[in-house]
């Protein structure tokens, strides 16, 4: 219930993501007007498998393993620049490496994002796209089986990134996109602290009570909280899209006690619009 | 031969050929990025018994949050020196879990424990020991709830009832696990409107959540109460405490400002004792029955790298008086249960007489 109440607060209270949706609205409906008038949209749903692995420092050095369902939807458009935005989740279920009979783990990784990139070198069937990304929503959530207070853990944040595309035609049929994104800044809340189910800053600034649950977010800059992802998209013809992914994160909020977290994708996107 | 056709094709067509390379390339990279996180990581931990030991004894170390409680008396070096020595590679799962379990015997808290699934051995402070019991529920049930008694919520945790001519209201909650709202303590202390005070008996609640503690216990205050100090462990070094201050707000539905009288006994514990100490600055408030189980601290927990379960209190409460409560606390009118009696339950009974003299 405690859970539920904290998904509920995240999804709906939250008005920093309200604000970050229209941002990124307003930020696509400059980049729009500037551009030329031929396009290209697509609406793509996406599935496949993943592998991921987690690791919290903060309470064990062991190795959480395990492999589950990607998934996805995705719309871009690209007149000059690319727009896209989506979401994309892996649903996996992971155990920890050196023991077995207990501590299996329910983990949901999801991201709702939209980035633009725009042209910046072109030469014969390869262009090169740089701008940036922002995960409006991005949240690890975790149950482990075996524990009561720290059975449930829950991380979220606003990922700011530098993102790129090297977009490439093979052929006729196939096209590749390289892309790359590297974490800037974000604001993100991490569920448990040094020793507590609770934020360590929130801790920290001696603010924690029990009247109601607090899920406040903090301004976390990449040297405390490394985010990178890769994706490599294989198009075929108007369609089909074959695609491998990587995201990995670290953070810390207490000194070398490093949380790592992250997850390969292998994943195949069927495009209902393609024009 | 069909494969040397389709090889001096691509190999012939420099377009194709460049894009072998390219998607080689890209493969290689992808392979490379496969699972890469794990190059951030440290390797796993050894699960041979001193590393077992190590890595148990640094969670204690550096989380466990009472070293220095002062009811608890502990010698944190001695403990580490004489289980250390006790300690080698050859010693049985069993010898080991033992040792822990003697480490666990030396904190006093029964929020700080040790078990084992596979086996369900399990070492733990056991506060049932401490003292009788000092609670029967079929007395309650026949002399005082007679089966007829309202509820709130998904389950009975809860019973309330009138008693005494409706003059008293009586309130039974063995556990703070299941979730309420404040609409739902508003129906019950609306329930109690014309009484004289309530009986709030919370004998052998165990705990559960400690925000269902705080909802009842803000529907009793009549003004913002500074209760004391949370001290949580941020950090590995001794002395890594932020301190939260605690207040008691009153709720925004129907507050209770008669006498209320709280049954307590040894097995009140965790997020009861939360409720307790919440209480106890209210001035129309006491508490009645017998020292209550402590538990005073917030738990973490997680598993060794062996698999063993342990959970341990990272924060420890500290009232606005300088008193620990994870030992414990006497209740203002000490009594004691008649068990051959069953005739009525001498500390319900020590509350009705509290609540009508006044």
């Amino acid at each position: 219930m405690k859970q539920k109440k904290q998904l509920f607060k995240f999804i709906f209270i939250k008005k920093q993501f309200l604000f970050l949706i229209f941002l990124g609205f307003i930020i696509s409906k400059g980049f729009t007007q500037d551009e030329q008038s031929s396009h290209h949209f697509s609406w793509d749903i996406t599935i496949g498998g993943a592998l991921s692995s987690f690791q919290d420092l903060k309470y064990s050095e062991v190795h959480w393993n395990g492999g589950g369902l990607a998934t996805g939807m995705s719309f871009i458009w690209q007149r000059k620049g690319i727009h896209a935005t989506g979401i994309e989740g892996v649903i996996s279920t992971e155990n920890p490496k050196t023991f077995d009979g207990t501590g299996k783990t329910k983990a949901y990784r999801g991201q709702f994002y939209y980035y633009y990139v725009h042209p910046v070198k072109h030469k014969q069937n390869c262009q090169l796209f740089l701008g940036a990304k922002i995960d409006v929503m991005d949240v690890n959530w975790r149950f482990v089986d075996g524990l009561s207070n720290n059975a449930s853990y829950l991380m979220y944040g606003i990922n700011f990134k530098a993102f790129s595309n090297y977009q490439r035609k093979l052929n006729d049929k196939w096209q590749l996109d390289a892309q790359l994104g590297f974490q800037l800044f974000s604001f993100m809340e991490d569920g448990n602290s040094f020793a507590y189910a609770a934020p360590q800053p929130l801790l920290e600034n001696g603010d924690y009570n029990y009247d109601k649950v607090q899920l406040p977010i903090y301004f976390t800059p990449f040297w405390k909280f490394l985010n990178i992802e890769t994706n490599f998209r294989f198009s075929y013809g108007k369609r089909w899209v074959f695609s491998y992914l990587w995201r990995m994160q670290q953070s810390y909020f207490v000194k070398n006690h490093k949380l790592t977290t992250g997850y390969s994708a292998i994943t195949v996107s069927f495009k209902l619009i393609s024009k | 031969m069909p494969l040397q056709y389709l090889l001096n094709l691509f190999l012939n067509n420099n377009k194709m050929k460049n894009n072998i390379y390219i998607i080689s390339s890209l493969l290689l990279l992808g392979l490379i990025f496969n699972s890469c996180e794990k190059i951030f990581m440290k390797p796993n931990p050894d699960t041979d018994n001193l590393s077992i030991y190590d890595e148990y004894w640094k969670l204690l170390d550096e989380k466990y949050a009472m070293w220095e409680n002062p009811d608890k008396n502990l010698d944190k070096e001695a403990i580490h020196t004489y289980t250390r020595n006790l300690v080698n590679n050859d010693l049985s799962e069993d010898s080991l879990f033992g040792v822990f379990n003697y480490i666990i015997l030396q904190l006093k808290d029964g929020h700080t424990y040790l078990d084992d699934e596979k086996t369900g051995k399990e070492a733990l402070y056991d506060i049932e020991a401490l003292d009788d019991i000092n609670l029967d529920q079929r007395v309650v049930d026949s002399i005082y709830l007679k089966g007829d008694f309202r509820t709130i919520g998904s389950t009975n945790y809860l019973k309330y009832k009138l008693l005494e001519n409706d003059q008293i209201g009586y309130i039974e909650l063995r556990g703070f696990g299941a979730e309420y709202t404040d609409s739902e303590v508003d129906d019950v202390l609306t329930y109690f409107s014309n009484t004289k005070g309530i009986i709030f008996d919370i004998r052998e609640n165990g705990g559960g959540n400690p925000f269902m503690a705080i909802l009842f216990a803000r529907h009793f205050a009549d003004k913002e109460y500074f209760i004391g100090d949370e001290y949580f462990k941020t950090g590995p070094a001794p002395e890594d405490f932020s301190i939260s201050k605690m207040y008691l707000k009153p709720a925004s539905g129907v507050i209770y400002t008669n006498p209320i009288k709280i049954l307590t006994n040894r097995l009140c514990f965790s997020a009861t004792t939360s409720f307790i100490y919440n209480m106890v600055y209210i001035p129309y408030t006491s508490t009645i029955g017998r020292r209550t189980g402590g538990g005073s601290g917030s738990t973490a927990d997680g598993f060794l790298a062996n698999g063993w379960h342990w959970q341990m209190s990272t924060s420890e409460f500290i009232d606005k008086d300088g008193n620990h409560w994870d030992n414990g606390v006497d209740p203002d009118i000490n009594v004691q249960l008649d068990t051959l009696d069953r005739s009525q339950d001498e500390i319900i009974e020590r509350a009705i007489q509290e609540i009508l003299s006044k």
